[in-house]
C-alpha cells in the first residue's frame, strides 16, 4: 500500500468521524426546530426524524396568545439594555481610573476585585435575597439589574484595566498638557482607543441576562416580571408544553446564533491576545 | 493659618490635631483647605451616625436575642462594621498624610498641593466619584452578601421556624459544620458524596472538553476540504446557544420512555430495553459528563484552533528534519506547547465546571433520588451548586447551604490567589 493510499484512507475516516460528530452536534437543533413547527405540542408524539410531524404555526400562535412570552421578552430586553449600559459606564470609568491614576487604596481594591471575580455571585443567593429585602428590591426589576451590574464589576474592571494598561499613556498625557479635563480625555481619547473591549463588554453584559435563571427565580415573583429563561423553564417544567417551549426557544436561539456569528472574530481576537502573552 | 517652625518640632501638634479632628491640621497648618473641609464634613457625618453604628454592631452580636428581624440586624451589623473599618483606615491614613506633608514642608519650605485651585481639586476628585459607584455596588451586592452567606453558616437560619424575612434566628457556633462533617450521618454522607462527585464532574468535563476540542481543532486545522468553514460554524453552535435551552432539549431527547435516543437505538436494534440515561444513579452521572462534553468542547475547539494558528510551521519542519514522525511531532511537540499556552484557560474551565449549575440542573435537576435525598435534598447527580439551590429553594436549610458556600470559597479562593500571582500587578509589586 502506497503512502498516498494510506493518506486517502485516513482522510476518509477523518471525514466520517467529523460527519458523525457534526450530526450529533446538530441534531438537537434540528429537533428543536422541528418540534417548534410541528402540528402537535407533546413530547411523546414527536417523530425521531426531523420535520416528521409536518409544518404548522400553532405552537408559535400559542406562544403569543396563551403565554406571556412578549412580556418576558420585553422584560429581558429592558434588563439587558440597562445592565449593559450600567456595566459599560461603571466598568470603563473605574478601569480608566485604576489604570491611569495613582491613589491610596488602589492596590487593595484591585486585589479584592481579582479574588472576588472567581466567586460567581449566585453562590450568595440566599444572602442576596435578604439583602434585597433589606433594600426593598425584591420582586423589582431594578433589584435584578443592580445585582447583575454589581456581579459584572469585579471581572470586567480587570478586563478593561488590563486592556488599558497596554495602551501607551503618551496620548492622554499630551492632552493633560493641553489642559483637557479628565472627563474630556476619557470620552475623546480613552473610549475610542478601547473600542474593541467596550464592544466585547457590551455583548457579554447584554447576553448574560437572557441565559440566567437563578437570580430571576430568586428575585422576581410575579409572572408579569418574568424573564425569558424563567418563563420558558416554567413552560417546560410546570406546564409540560414542549411545543410552545420549542417555539420560544427557536426565537431566542436564532438571534443568539446570528449574534455569535457576527462576533466570533472578536472572541478569537481576545483569545489570541491572551495567548500571546504567554509566549 | 498658623505658621509652624520648620525644624519638625511641631510633628506632634500636627499629629494630635488631625487625630483629634480629621482635617483640622490640613486647614490650620498645611494650607490644604479644600481637603480639610471635606475630611471634616466626613467626620461630622460619621459622628452623626455613631449611635446607629454602635447599636447595629452591638445587635449584630446578639442578632436581636430571638426577637425582631435578625436578617436585617445582621446586614446592618455587617454594613456598619465595614463602614467603620473603612473610615478608621481613612482616618489613620490622613493623620499619617498630615504628618508626612508637614515633614515635606520642613524640608522644602513649601506646602504640598497648597496652591491648588478649586477646579483643580474638583478634577482631582474625579478619582473619587468615578470609582464610588463600583465600590458601593460591589460592597453592597457582592461583599455584603458573601459575608452574610459565610456568617449564616454559623446560625440556625433554616426552615420551618426561621426563614421568612423578618423572623429571628440566632448564632449556633459550629453546629452546622459539625452536622455536615460527621455529626449527622445522612448529612455528612450526602456531603461527601456530592463533594466527590463535584470534583469528579469538574475534572472529567474539563479534561474531556479539552481533548474533544483538541481532536476537532487538529482535524479542522490540518485538513483542507470544501465544507470546512460551514462545519466549523456548526461545531461552534453548542457554544453559541443558551445552555438552558440545549440542556432542556437533551433532557427530552434522553427521556427513558419516549426519548428520541432510546427510540432510535431500539429501532436500530442496538439495544432491547430502553436505557436509563437519566434515572439510574451511575448512568445519570455518565450522561452529565457526556452532555457537558457536548456543551463545552466548542469553547476549547475555538481556543485551540486559534492557538494552532499561532504555531509557526517552522516548528513542524524542525521536528521533521530531526526525524520525528507525524505522531511524535504531535505528542512530543505540539501538545505540550498547546497545553503550556492554554493552562490559564484550563484552570478557568475547571472553576467554571465546579460551578456548572446549568449543565446539571436543567439536565437532571440533581435526580435520580437516592436513599437520603428526602432529608438532604441531594440527588444522585447533584453537584455542590445545585445542592445549594435545592437547599435554598426546596427545603430551605439556609444554614447548611451556607456551609456549602464556605466550602466552595475554600476551594475557589486559593485558585484565585494562585492566578493573582501571575498578574503583572503582583509581579510589579514584589
Amino acid at each position: 500500500m502506497s503512502i498516498k493510499t494510506a493518506y486517502k484512507i485516513r482522510f476518509v475516516f477523518t471525514m466520517i468521524f467529523l460527519a458523525v460528530v457534526t450530526i450529533l452536534v446538530f441534531y438537537p437543533f434540528l429537533y428543536i426546530l422541528s418540534a417548534a413547527v410541528a402540528k402537535g405540542n407533546t413530547m411523546t408524539g414527536l417523530s425521531c426524524i426531523p420535520f416528521g410531524n409536518g409544518f404548522g404555526f400553532t405552537n408559535f400562535q400559542a406562544l403569543f396568545t396563551k403565554t406571556n412570552f412578549p412580556v418576558w421578552f420585553g422584560n429581558t430586553f429592558i434588563i439587558s439594555i440597562v445592565t449593559m449600559l450600567g456595566t459599560l459606564v461603571i466598568c470603563t470609568v473605574s478601569a480608566y481610573i485604576f489604570s491611569r491614576f495613582q491613589f491610596w487604596g488602589k492596590r487593595s481594591m484591585l486585589t479584592a476585585m481579582f479574588v472576588l471575580q472567581i466567586i460567581p455571585s449566585f453562590l450568595a443567593m440566599i444572602a442576596m435575597y435578604y439583602v434585597l429585602y433589606w433594600m426593598g428590591g425584591l420582586n423589582k426589576i431594578w433589584g435584578l439589574i443592580l445585582v447583575y451590574i454589581a456581579g459584572n464589576i469585579p471581572y470586567n474592571v480587570w478586563l478593561v484595566k488590563t486592556y488599558l494598561d497596554a495602551i501607551p499613556k503618551n496620548m492622554d498625557e499630551a492632552a493633560i498638557m493641553d489642559g483637557a479635563s479628565r472627563f474630556c480625555i476619557f470620552t475623546n481619547i480613552i473610549l475610542p482607543a478601547i473600542r474593541p473591549i467596550v464592544i466585547f463588554l457590551a455583548i457579554t453584559s447584554f447576553t448574560a441576562p437572557w441565559l440566567d435563571f437563578i437570580f430571576p427565580k430568586l428575585i422576581l415573583r410575579s409572572q408579569s416580571k418574568y424573564t425569558v429563561a424563567l418563563g420558558l423553564y416554567n413552560l417546560y417544567n410546570e406546564q409540560g408544553d414542549f411545543g410552545t417551549f420549542c417555539a420560544g426557544a427557536v426565537l431566542i436561539v436564532i438571534p443568539f446564533v446570528l449574534f455569535f456569528l457576527a462576533t466570533q472574530n472578536m472572541l478569537v481576537e481576545s483569545m489570541s491576545t491572551t495567548l500571546d502573552e504567554d509566549l | 493659618m498658623i505658621q509652624l517652625k520648620r525644624d519638625e518640632s511641631a510633628s506632634l501638634l500636627v499629629l494630635l490635631s488631625s487625630a483629634l479632628f480629621n482635617g483640622l491640621s490640613h486647614i490650620l497648618y498645611l494650607k490644604q483647605y479644600f481637603k480639610g473641609i471635606i475630611l471634616m464634613l466626613l467626620e461630622i457625618i460619621m459622628i452623626r451616625f455613631i449611635p446607629f453604628f454602635f447599636q447595629s454592631i452591638i445587635a449584630f452580636f446578639t442578632l436581636g436575642n430571638n426577637s425582631g428581624n435578625s436578617a436585617s440586624i445582621m446586614i446592618n451589623g455587617i454594613v456598619s462594621i465595614l463602614i467603620v473599618a473603612l473610615y478608621v483606615t481613612i482616618y489613620i491614613h490622613y493623620i499619617k498624610e498630615a504628618e508626612r506633608d508637614y515633614r515635606f514642608y520642613c524640608k522644602t519650605g513649601v506646602f504640598r498641593n497648597s496652591n491648588k485651585t478649586l477646579s483643580e481639586c474638583i478634577q482631582g476628585s474625579f478619582v473619587v466619584w468615578g470609582i464610588l459607584p463600583s465600590v458601593v455596588l460591589v460592597g453592597i451586592l457582592v461583599i455584603v452578601p458573601l459575608l452574610f452567606a459565610i456568617l449564616a453558616a454559623f446560625t440556625n437560619l433554616s426552615a420551618p421556624a426561621n426563614i421568612a424575612p423578618g423572623r429571628p434566628f440566632s448564632w449556633v457556633g459550629l453546629d452546622n459544620f459539625i452536622a455536615m462533617f460527621g455529626g449527622q450521618l445522612s448529612w455528612s454522607s450526602a456531603f461527601v458524596r456530592v463533594f466527590l462527585w463535584t470534583i469528579l464532574f469538574a475534572v472529567f468535563s474539563t479534561v474531556f472538553c479539552y481533548i474533544g476540542g483538541l481532536v476537532l481543532a487538529y482535524i479542522l486545522h490540518h485538513n483542507n476540504f470544501k465544507f470546512r468553514p460551514v462545519m466549523q460554524t456548526v461545531l461552534m453552535l453548542p457554544y453559541a446557544v443558551p445552555a438552558v435551552i440545549s440542556m432542556l432539549v437533551w433532557k427530552t431527547l434522553l427521556n427513558g420512555s419516549f426519548g428520541v435516543v432510546n427510540r432510535t437505538l431500539i429501532s436500530w436494534g442496538w439495544i432491547n430495553e430502553p436505557l436509563n440515561w437519566l434515572s439510574d444513579p451511575f448512568m445519570a452521572k455518565f450522561t452529565c459528563i457526556l452532555i457537558s462534553l457536548w456543551a463545552g468542547y466548542s469553547y476549547f475547539m475555538l481556543l485551540l484552533l486559534t492557538s494552532l494558528n499561532t504555531i509557526s510551521p517552522a516548528i513542524y519542519d524542525a521536528a521533521a528534519v530531526d526525524g520525528a514522525t507525524r505522531g511524535q511531532t504531535i505528542r512530543k511537540v505540539i501538545i505540550p506547547l498547546l497545553l503550556k499556552r492554554t493552562t490559564p484557560f484550563i484552570v478557568l474551565g475547571f472553576t467554571q465546571n465546579l460551578n456548572n449549575f446549568t449543565s446539571v440542573f436543567f439536565l437532571t435537576e440533581g435526580n435520580p433520588a437516592l436513599k437520603n435525598t428526602t432529608i438532604t435534598s441531594a440527588g444522585g447527580t447533584d453537584i455542590l451548586v445545585t445542592w445549594l439551590y435545592n437547599l435554598t429553594f426546596h427545603i430551605m436549610k439556609f444554614n447548611y447551604a451556607s456551609v456549602i458556600i464556605v466550602v466552595l470559597c475554600i476551594i475557589l479562593i486559593p485558585i484565585s490567589i494562585w492566578q493573582f500571582t501571575k498578574t503583572d500587578m503582583y509581579r510589579e509589586g514584589r
